[in-house]
């Protein structure tokens, strides 16, 4: 992402917490199981090792050998033994359980965050695959409750419960083996965090820019290879790539240390705690039974430790996550509507006062731009492509908002209509079309969920789609490709089309209609649109010239501007008209 | 074709570039082993002396000494086995991002045109990426499921033959318990990610699609769709983990129930109830809990190999879409005869034929003729006919089916350029295409692209030549001004122009033009024209155009249709009445029709 992210160890992740409270029973039931499996381990290893030298020590004769209670230990071994496989399994399904949960609660409060922004702000916000990266960002949010809450609370359990079990016996031992784990446990983890923020934001900024270079440098593969550049670009693409990598090896760097630096300090628990018991043993009361069992506890512990060098790891990476998401809801502006539209539009004449639009960058798309269509009127906006067509058919769906001037439809101002009233309005058409990993039928029914199927096959044949639909396994049944690769460029516009046309709203809107067909079908693909359009009024963006004498007016805009209006056949005429300068060409 | 390797074979096969590193990683990992025996032999010591010899507290001295230092040497490791799996992921990738970068070189740009940018990227990018994690942590790892327990083994056998059946029947070292541990992992591995992915990908479609729902007015309503989407797949996935589950749990309980065991089996031994496994000299209280210490480690490789299983799944799905672009064979280039560029170039087309790989039809056939040294020659055609085929035949993207294709330079030999590398041959073109590129980087690294030595009077003079002098005074650094993405906004007009000064910087015989003036308008084309009549001059040219200005700078005119030549003449012949353009009369004179 483009902007500087603030300090991620000042995300604030309780919002995020929050989202978990609906199952927090289900959570609770997780972390205790987790408890019983992870007690159950320390347990198991802890008495098994009480036993084996009460054991030893009764058997060094005969008589304490008879007398040794070895029902009690050998029944509490095979009891840890089951409840650690059984509080596992149960462990693993309920946090499961419970993680899948809360990731369609996070999905939907993702969804209803990102909804209102303005779609257009963010495209222009974001890098080239925003919406991955906000994906692949609550995939790691999930993370939280399984990767870091748990295993933080069961950590600090066990160690409570190490030095409970320890301290029954010498309470000093106990604190000790309590507060020397926790911070053997904790230090190098945090250090890591707290370090590895910098480096991981440098990493991603590195990643994001070269993401981006290689993006831009693939489709200019003709002529950096024809001008003897590819050879070049590929090694300073791979020099910097070194430079990323530098960055997360000395993350591994950093995290390796912080894990030298746990078992340093593990190091000396373990050999504190066995030194004080031995110490004991010999200077006050204290069986020497139990060091083994001392020891061995702290070291059982270590299994519930080491996942906290994890769980810090993770929240490191869900903090980043969370601050941008965070960052995107704050930065890019939503698009308000009011509740209900104030008043009700006249007719479906739509006229364009004074627009100006500019963007954050300075780039002016629109000056002063005025026009105004007649109810039912059929027009098309010519010029090349980036002059300000697309941001204007964006201004009129309320994506882009104006830097001055107004639009009305109806003789209403946009701002003063619902999204509701809006969006029944207007049915579009947009550059790019988004087939959704949908049925063909779900997937044109967008435009009107009402349109039977006789009308769909209408439409495709109308726009010479039929050819197409033959060729799918199922009909209107069958289902894209992801990406949408099973249409052809033309045939995916042509799809749009159809979906914009199966709409009842009174204005149409079509970006490029004919862009990627050829001459033959355009004036098809033309003279259908008019045909379905009727009485509606009707604005299309082109650049492409050829079959525009069909319809009532024509404008020509560049650089943001209206230069020329006019029916097509008296700009035509007028030989020193732009128009007519764009038909000098040979039609094939 | 021969066959590609399966996804198995080439992960394996790419491990071996991560050179010494993955090595590393497994001897630093099997190293730690070794310093456990310090840290068991430690404690049971301390325990025997305390609780069976009654010693005095200074002979334990030295493994309470012992313990720290194997503590820390154990950490030492850690850090040494994270550093070098980091580095071994990290050789790997940038070996195989090479490798892509070179390749997309030999597939050429017609095979990119066909990948989608963003697929193409993703796969160079992320999809690398993706194997970092297979590399780093899991591939050492499964070489530790196995040098780990043999470690353990070889020292508990002799110590006490039962402990090491005890561990070897309950150890994953046996085929049934690796089939269902392995069973069980695989399970969950294809239930979590394959699952997982698939709502993932479900839901970027839906934030991709999200302009398309709020045109049609049903976004808010949509978000319930997202919930229940997710529910679903929840569902789903649960399902299959409940069993998956069952099965992986089999190592919990394998561990355990081999510590159970082994405490009971040495604990009836001290009590004088067992008297086998000891290799008949018995069993003290050190070796005992030496050997109870060690179990737990026995089946620790395993376990965290489980913690790994994501990054093999992962691996996988890279490596899936990876292998065909990097083992597909490729045809070799032949040889690299000596060229000079010459000063002046003709070409000889003789039979050219040349198909789309997968294509029933040769996009264009047996195309014959002869272009002057300084012609000007347009080639027409509706799309499809063969024009952008014969444009990437000329610039060497595109190999010949049959035919060849000569050029003649300076001293009136006829060379064959297949027989010439690429890069030999394209020294002698220079290209302005409809979309020009801008990178982003300053106007100067945009100009260089041309020629990377070109000093700035050179560039100031192509500027010039390419009628942008004004601007470029204008310009608020001049040469140094960032274009592109967060520079100076470029119109379309002043992209052509800036390809057109790369094209006077080249300085090359042979002009290759697609479209240079399409979609401009009447200013922007009048400036480019004029620059173009003055790059024409002495180069021979070939220009893809329909616009009649241009065709007016041509000598003769090509016509292309379905693949094969229906007429070469001058635009004028061409367009007399009765010829393949003839001029409609019912418009003005300007208007050119022609319907073939």
């Amino acid at each position: 992402m483009s902007a500087p992210s603030a300090d991620p160890a000042s995300v604030n992740l309780r919002p995020w917490l929050g989202q978990m409270r609906p199952f927090a029973g289900l959570m609770a039931l997780g972390i205790l199981l987790n408890l019983i499996a992870l007690a159950s381990s320390v347990g198991l290893i802890a008495l098994s090792g009480w036993f084996l030298s009460a054991a030893a020590l009764a058997g060094t004769s005969a008589a304490t050998a008879a007398t040794f209670n070895f029902l009690l230990p050998s029944a509490g071994v095979r009891g840890f033994a089951i409840t650690r496989t059984a509080g596992r399994y149960g462990e693993r399904v309920a946090s499961h359980e419970g993680t899948l949960r809360l990731l369609s609660r996070l999905r939907r409060h993702l969804y209803q965050a990102i909804e209102p922004l303005s779609p257009t702000a963010l495209q222009r916000y974001g890098s080239s695959d925003l919406m991955a990266r906000l994906t692949a960002d609550v995939d790691a949010l999930d993370n939280l409750y399984l990767r870091v809450v748990t295993p933080s609370i069961v950590a600090m359990g066990i160690i409570v419960l190490c030095g409970v079990v320890i301290g029954v016996f010498v309470p000093a031992i106990g604190i000790f083996a309590a507060l020397a784990l926790a911070i053997s446990g904790t230090l190098g983890p945090w250090l890591a965090w707290r370090r590895g923020h910098r480096l991981s934001h440098h990493w991603q900024a590195l990643d994001t820019d070269l993401r981006a270079r290689l993006l831009e440098r693939l489709p200019a593969l003709s002529e950096l290879l024809l001008y003897g550049r590819w050879q070049p670009e590929t090694e300073a693409l791979l020099d910097a790539q070194r430079e990323r990598d530098q960055q997360e090896l000395a993350l591994a760097g950093l995290w390796g240390r912080s894990q030298l630096l746990s078992q340093v300090l593990l190091g000396l628990t373990i050999t504190g705690v066995l030194a004080m018991a031995a110490w004991w043993s010999v200077n006050r009361d204290l069986s020497p039974t139990l060091i083994a069992l001392m020891g061995l506890s702290v070291m059982g512990a270590f299994e519930a430790i080491a996942m906290l060098p994890q769980a810090w790891q993770n929240l490191g990476r869900i903090q980043r996550a969370a601050g941008r998401l965070d960052e995107l809801t704050e930065r890019v502006p939503s698009i308000a509507f009011p509740a209900e539209s104030r008043a009700i539009p006249d007719d479906n004449g739509l006229e364009i006062r004074d627009l100006d639009v500019r963007f954050a960058d300075g780039t002016r798309a629109l000056s002063e731009f005025s026009l105004t269509l007649a109810p039912g009127e059929h027009f098309a906006l010519l010029g090349p492509s980036g002059g300000g067509k697309t941001t204007l058919l964006n201004t009129l769906v309320r994506f882009v908002p104006p830097t001055s001037g107004s639009i009305l439809l109806g003789g209403v101002p946009l701002e003063q209509l619902d999204e509701a009233t809006l969006r029944a309005s207007m049915a579009v058409a947009p550059q790019e079309t988004h087939l959704f990993v949908a049925s063909y039928r779900d997937n044109l029914k967008l435009g009107n969920p009402a349109a039977g199927d006789d009308e769909l096959y209408e439409l495709l044949q109308a726009l010479d789609l039929t050819g197409w639909l033959d060729d799918q396994p199922d009909g209107l049944d069958s289902y894209p490709d992801e990406g949408g690769s099973s249409l052809s460029g033309g045939q995916l516009k042509r799809f749009g089309i159809a979906r914009a046309l199966l709409s009842r709203a009174p204005i149409l809107l079509l970006d490029e209609p004919t862009e990627g067909l050829d001459e033959r079908t355009a004036r098809r693909v033309l003279a259908t649109i008019r045909a379905r359009a009727g009485s509606r009024t009707l604005l299309m963006i082109t650049h492409h010239a050829g079959g525009l004498e069909q319809l009532d007016r024509i404008g020509i805009m560049d650089e943001g501007q209206l230069l020329e209006v006019g029916p097509p056949q008296a700009l035509l005429e007028n030989l020193d008209s732009r128009f007519s300068a764009l038909q000098q060409q040979i039609v094939l | 074709m021969a066959q590609l390797p399966t996804v198995r074979q080439w992960l394996r096969a790419t491990s071996r570039r991560a050179g010494p590193w993955q090595r590393l990683t497994v001897l630093a990992g099997t190293l730690s082993t070794l310093l456990l025996l310090v840290q068991a032999w430690a404690i049971a010591t301390v325990a025997q002396r305390m609780v069976l010899d009654q010693a005095p507290l200074n002979t334990v001295l030295l493994p309470l000494a012992l313990l720290p230092l194997a503590f820390a040497g154990r950490g030492l490791l850690a850090w040494l086995k994270t550093r070098a799996g980091a580095r071994a992921g990290i050789a790997v990738r940038q070996s195989i991002r090479r490798e892509l970068l070179e390749r997309l070189a030999h597939l050429g740009p017609l095979w990119a045109q066909r990948q989608h940018s963003a697929t193409l990227g993703n796969r160079i990018w992320d999809q690398v990426d993706a194997l970092q994690s297979y590399h780093a942590d899991f591939r050492p790892q499964t070489l530790l499921c196995a040098t780990i327990p043999l470690v353990i083994l070889a020292v508990v056998f002799p110590l006490n033959w039962a402990a090491g059946v005890i561990l070897m029947v309950t150890g994953p070292l046996i085929p049934l318990n690796m089939i269902m541990v392995g069973f069980g992992a695989r399970g969950r591995q294809e239930a979590q990610f394959v699952e997982m992915s698939r709502m993932s990908r479900h839901f970027l479609d839906t934030l991709r699609g999200l302009p398309t729902l709020k045109l049609f007015g049903i976004s808010r309503r949509h978000a319930d769709t997202v919930y229940e989407a997710s529910e679903n797949f929840r569902q789903r996935t649960m399902r299959v983990l409940r069993l998956a589950f069952l099965s992986s749990t089999a190592l919990e309980f394998f561990s355990s129930v081999s510590i159970a065991i082994l405490a009971l089996y040495i604990g009836f031994s001290y009590l004088g109830q067992f008297h086998f496994g000891t290799w008949g000299h018995g069993i003290d209280l050190f070796t005992g809990l030496f050997l109870l210490i060690l179990a737990p480690e026995f089946y620790q490789p395993l376990r965290d190999l489980g913690v790994h299983y994501h990054a093999k799944a992962e691996a996988e799905a890279a490596a899936e879409d990876l292998i065909p672009m990097l083992e597909r064979p490729v045809a070799e280039r032949q040889g690299a005869e000596p060229w000079q560029v010459p000063e002046a170039l003709a070409l000889r087309l003789h039979q050219v034929t040349g198909r789309y790989a997968g294509q029933r039809s040769p996009a264009l056939k047996a195309l014959d003729m002869t272009i002057e040294a300084g012609e000007r020659l347009a080639v027409i055609g509706p799309s499809g006919s063969g024009k952008s085929t014969l444009l990437n035949i000329l610039m060497g993207f595109m190999r010949l089916e049959e035919g060849a294709l000569l050029a003649r330079g300076d001293d009136g030999e006829e060379t064959d350029i297949a027989r010439l590398a690429p890069e030999q041959w394209q020294r002698s073109i220079a290209w302005v295409g409809q979309r020009p590129v801008i990178l982003s980087g300053t106007l100067a690294d945009n100009l260089r692209l041309a020629d990377i030595e070109a000093s700035e009077e050179a560039l100031h003079e192509a500027l010039n030549q390419a009628d942008l002098g004004d601007w470029v005074a204008r310009l608020p650094n001049g040469l140094a001004t960032t274009l592109g993405d967060r520079g100076q906004p470029v119109s379309g007009g002043q992209a052509r122009r800036i390809a057109l000064a790369r094209a006077f910087l080249r300085d090359a015989p042979l002009l290759l033009l697609d479209e240079p003036t399409a979609s401009l308008d009447r200013d922007s084309e009048a400036r480019v024209l004029a620059a173009l009549e003055r790059l024409c001059r002495g180069r021979t040219v070939i220009m893809l155009t329909h616009r009649l200005a241009l065709l007016q700078l041509a000598d003769r005119v090509l016509m292309l249709d379905q693949g094969r030549a229906v007429a070469l003449d001058t635009l004028e012949a061409l367009r007399t009445s009765g010829g393949p353009l003839a001029t409609d009369t019912t418009r003005e004179a300007n208007h050119v029709r022609a319907f073939s």
